[in-house]
């Protein structure tokens, strides 16, 4: 008896939950019927908020939704309101790659933005490639704007703007000629270097000496001994904390006493306070939002700039990053596009974004055109030097 | 040139010095479950993390890195007490069990002190030592030594005492241990305390180092693992001399092999014991490896 309750009651579970399930499937039909509008523009947002990639993902989801609210509370696009599907890839091009199809086929989203970084993001190319969908990236890799790039739009600076602006720097600024490299194994130092060494011809510039580390190396002065050997004028570190940090120590315990260059990897206050006093002297390549107030009074960029720091402080009580600048901007070129194009008919929704012209945003003012999907240029980066522990532009 | 094999030798002597204190973890734990801890590397990132957190409310660095090593081991004895003990008898479900309490301890890691990596300043204002023609940092020099330090503790602990030789008995000789009256249960907790309090104190003298964040576990705990492996696991004294020829040989894989390929020397180094020596190349004398 106890028994057959049991299993009558076992039964009556199953049912339940199949018929949630099919109801789950059936759903509400929502069929739209042409001409109609739709009740909201549902776009698919793919960021690193766990994994090592969280310190650039988590800004970048306060920056959209900081956007999407306001955008919303004046009326949304013509009426219709902007409503964000946000995934957590943690920082694995596997999920994001997982996440891109889901909000593609399931969710059916008019278009993609994200990923906070280069791997997760190439992950996303490749099925944006096969579905046809705008997507707008955040992302650095020289790769993601390479071979196909239909429904790609880049709002980050790619590896390239950052690494030219330091060579043209060095070679304008500066007397050195001999370059030494020290970079993170990882997609960002390995693409860095890569740039570098490609382009340090161009820069007369001659690289004397390469070596990596690991992401989470504990010591680098056997790598920084060999550097040293190679007797550079200078060296160039580029990875992401606390590998910079870690490399500045080491200089200085071994007497490696040349000046130090780094990446926009270090372009954060972490930098600073992992270094201390280790950081003063050190330059490198930065998106203009690092030194907002230091920009002269006609760029057009600046007013934008501090207007958003001041609401993004207000409600997230800490500074923005570069990468919070990335994703804003990918959001409002994507949301101007809407408005100009009426629809989010794919193809239309793609030609209107490759028009955007002169777009003065939070990473500088952006074009796309037919040949290039890459909105920064080398005009939107400045060279910061940091001096007491703040940062100073210079040039 | 003699500057740099010198600097050289002394980079892979501080490398090899971390990569021993956390090995020396694995070997405890191992000398008394057969079992490898897959925690160790996350025990070093929580007694760093508490350790800075210490200092931060304003305690001294050398107080601070003894208390941080205290917590964790009373924590770890009490997740020893409650979880593992159940699966400390069959080694192959306390490694299952330690892959969950590194996954747990690492999210506990990552919402408590956040995304960042974390850092302290110099305990010594940044001192130097040049010995010949390299250069040491006094919190390097403090590493070497508490490796050393280390080594002649255990060494006492695992030949001298009765504890020390009733925890590997408890593993080798199971049935006649418990004959004697041991109860392997206190022994495995007590190398489970061991291997919390060193893994804790390594993660501490290391943070003005090294700059660990929530996910350093893994590189740290693959190193030490090699590390007790080259050493053969058997003898956790003996891992400290595994850590330094690793790191010793990485040092020089930077000078010899081209950039990049340092860290595959490791892991092939690894494979090679595990193949052609699996008793550990300070092994004396030729036994099966759990």
């Amino acid at each position: 008896m106890v028994s057959k309750l049991k299993r009558g009651f076992s039964v009556m579970v199953a049912v339940v939950f199949l018929s949630f399930v099919l109801a789950s499937c059936a759903g509400p039909k929502e069929e739209k019927k042409e001409g109609q509008k739709p009740e909201s523009y549902k776009i698919g947002v793919i960021l690193s908020l766990s994994g090592p990639g969280s310190p650039l993902g988590i800004p970048e989801r306060n920056a959209l939704e900081l956007l999407a609210e306001e955008i919303n509370e004046q009326g949304g696009i013509d009426g219709i309101k902007v409503e964000l599907l946000i995934e957590d890839d943690q920082t694995d091009p596997a999920k994001a790659s997982q996440a891109a199809r889901k909000l593609i086929e399931k969710d059916k989203v008019i278009a993609l933005i994200g990923s906070s970084v280069s791997p997760c993001s190439l992950a996303i190319k490749e099925v944006v490639q096969n579905y046809g969908i705008p997507w707008m990236c955040p992302a650095a890799a020289n790769a993601i704007t390479e071979g196909d790039v239909k429904w790609v739009f880049r709002t980050a600076p790619k590896d390239a703007v950052a690494v030219e602006t330091l060579l043209r720097y060095l070679s304008e600024n500066t007397d050195f000629k001999r370059i030494a490299i020290l970079h993170d194994s990882n997609a960002f130092g390995q693409s860095g270097a890569d740039e570098i060494k490609k382009r340090s011809a161009e820069f007369n510039l001659e690289v004397v000496a390469v070596e990596k580390y690991e992401t989470n190396a504990p010591d680098l002065t056997s790598q920084l001994t060999k550097l040293k050997q190679a007797n550079p004028d200078c060296l160039i570190v580029w990875g992401t904390n606390p590998g910079p940090a870690i490399a500045l120590k080491g200089m200085k315990q071994i007497g490696f006493n040349v000046p130090y260059f780094g990446s926009h990897g270090i372009a954060n206050m972490k930098f600073i306070e992992l270094a201390g006093k280790d950081a003063d002297g050190v330059i490198f390549p930065a998106g203009k939002i690092l030194v907002a107030e230091q920009l002269e009074e006609g760029d057009p960029v600046k007013k934008v700039m501090l207007e958003f720091i001041k609401k993004y402080e207000e409600k997230f009580k800490e500074k923005p990053v570069t990468f919070a600048a990335h994703a804003y901007d990918a959001l409002k070129i994507l949301v101007d596009a809407l408005k100009r194009a009426g629809t989010a008919e794919p193809e239309k929704l793609r030609d209107t974004i490759e028009q955007t012209k002169d777009y003065i945003g939070l990473d500088g003012t952006m074009s796309y055109s037919s040949q290039d999907h890459d909105g920064i240029g080398v005009d939107d980066m400045v060279v910061v030097k940091i001096e007491n522990g703040k940062w100073v532009r210079i040039k | 040139m003699s500057e740099t094999l010198i600097q050289l030798v002394l980079s892979g002597i501080v490398l090899g010095s971390i990569y021993g204190l956390i090995g020396i973890g694995f070997s405890t734990v191992h000398s008394s479950t057969g079992a490898i801890n897959f925690a160790q590397g996350e025990f070093a990132v929580i007694g760093a993390f508490l350790c800075i957190t210490l200092v931060g409310a304003g305690l001294p660095f050398f107080l601070s890195s003894l208390l941080s090593p205290l917590v964790l081991t009373a924590i770890v004895v009490l997740i020893f007490v409650f979880f593992l003990r159940r699966v400390a008898g069959d080694p192959l479900y306390l490694v299952v069990a330690t892959i969950a309490l590194s996954l747990i301890m690492r999210t506990i890691a990552l919402h408590l002190w956040g995304r960042e990596p974390l850092g302290i300043s110099s305990a010594f204002e940044g001192k130097m030592l040049k010995i010949l023609d390299g250069t040491l940092t006094y919190d390097q020099l403090l590493v070497i030594a508490s490796a050393s330090f280390l080594y002649m503790v255990l060494f006492l602990i695992f030949s001298k005492t009765f504890t020390g030789r009733a925890m590997k008995a408890v593993v080798e000789e199971r049935e006649i241990a418990m004959a004697s009256g041991l109860n392997p249960v206190f022994y495995q907790g007590l190398s489970f305390a061991l291997g919390a309090f060193i893994g804790a104190f390594s993660g501490c003298i290391l943070s003005p180092i090294a700059m660990l964040s929530y996910f350093s576990g893994g590189l740290l705990g693959l190193k030490g693992f090699a590390s007790a492996v080259l050493a053969g696991l058997e003898e956790p004294q003996k891992v400290i001399f595994g850590g330094i020829a690793l790191g010793i040989v990485e040092s020089f894989a930077v000078l010899l092999v081209p950039s990049g390929y340092k860290d595959m020397v490791a892991l092939i180094l690894l494979l090679l014991v595990l193949t052609l020596k699996p008793e550990g190349i300070l092994s004396k004398n030729r036994k099966r490896m759990a």
